[in-house]
């Protein structure tokens, strides 16, 4: 589900922009894949810079 | 940690000289060593650390930090002449007959290393033990990844917990046993995580890169090309027919953008990411279970974030 789910973030900039803001429900994501996702789509909006490759 | 980092060095000369006495072995072995010294040590510091934080004092952990060191040493030049596409090495530029019987004799001579690093038999026995059983593991992992016959998420997963979680394993538990703990479970669970997450960062710097060491370019099997492969549309047929065959190198070497460009569309980068940090977060999360790391969590999580070679 967690592949579907960034398939569709990834192709709906309305969707992504409400998953950055912590505000697009994630059903069956689960609570590990949300953290992780929402981790690094902060860290996508920090940096500006495309997706980071790195851990901060 | 850093400073640990020379008394490893140290080690891995002194165990050489020791052991080896044919001129040409001792000779190569100092230079690749020499340029093993160069990157940082990321897998003996892990032991050292690992020592420290389950009480052990003291220096022998140098001479155990060096001996898994130079088993890695010994998987890079295997794994380069496996692969063929490092050039720059200084183990690339003897004949290969030689770079593979100086990589088996650092096999050998990190058992004898962890072999010396203790007086104590019963240590001795379970630190070999240990060893054996993490580097058969390791064994298992890297010919699976050398046929590049993984066909599955899961499949890759196990995979790389056999290639590189054992490695991780392996030198984080030489440090715990040497300080005469028993096997610390949670240690093992969360080199396993380590490893993934690791692995999958260097998935994503692969996906990216344009050389012979293009996962892309090479056709490798990994989580990403895979996800990569299943995600495509229409526009994006090429690079299912390059992955199968059908198109050459010649064919798409003037597609690099719309390569990068399909790679970012279809959310490759993200998952890999997201996978990658996923595992990473549960690694911090058994960290934190444990007693013993609280006052070594900054300096063990500056270890990891050190350019992985």
């Amino acid at each position: 589900m967690l592949k579907e789910t960034i398939r569709q973030l990834v192709s709906s900039t309305e969707k992504m922009s409400m998953a950055m803001g912590g505000n697009l429900q994630l059903a069956g994501v689960s609570a590990a894949e949300q953290k992780a996702l929402l981790g690094e789509l902060k860290n996508k909006n920090d940096k500006n810079s495309g997706y980071a490759y790195m851990w901060n | 940690m850093n400073d640990c980092i020379p008394l490893i060095g140290q080690q891995m000369r002194q165990m050489a000289l020791r052991w080896f006495t044919a001129e040409p072995l001792v000779r190569l072995t100092e230079q690749f060593i020499e340029y093993k010294l160069q990157e940082s040590l990321k897998f003996g510091q892990l032991t050292v650390i690992h020592y420290r934080m389950f009480g052990g004092e003291g220096d022998k952990v140098y001479r155990a930090a060096g001996a898994v060191e130079l088993f890695i040493l010994a998987s890079d030049i295997l794994d380069d002449l496996q692969d063929q596409d490092a050039p720059g090495k200084p183990w690339m530029q003897v004949s290969g007959a030689a770079a593979l019987h100086v990589a088996s004799s650092l096999l050998t001579l990190s058992q004898q290393g962890m072999l010396d690093c203790t007086d104590n038999n019963d240590t001795r026995l379970a630190l070999v033990e240990m060893m054996n059983m993490h580097l058969l593991q390791a064994a298992n992992g890297q010919m699976l990844d050398i046929m590049n016959e993984i066909t599955d998420e899961q499949s890759y997963l196990e995979m790389v917990k056999q290639k590189s979680s054992m490695l991780l394993s392996f030198a984080c538990m030489a440090g715990v046993m040497l300080a005469g703990k028993p096997w610390n479970s949670v240690v093992g669970e969360y080199a396993i995580e380590i490893g993934i997450a690791a692995q999958l960062r260097n998935d994503i710097r692969d996906l990216l890169r344009w050389d012979d060491k293009s996962d892309f370019l090479q056709r490798k099997r990994t989580l990403l090309t895979l996800f990569l492969l299943e995600s495509l549309s229409d526009e994006d047929q090429w690079i299912q027919d390059y992955f199968d065959g059908r198109l050459s190198a010649e064919d798409i070497e003037n597609a690099r953008a719309r390569y990068e460009e399909a790679c970012e569309r279809t959310g490759t980068l993200l998952y890999g990411s997201v996978m990658s940090r996923m595992y990473y977060n549960r690694f911090e999360e058994l960290l934190d279970s444990i007693q013993e790391a609280g006052p070594w969590k900054a300096t063990f999580l500056q270890i990891l974030n050190q350019e992985i070679a």
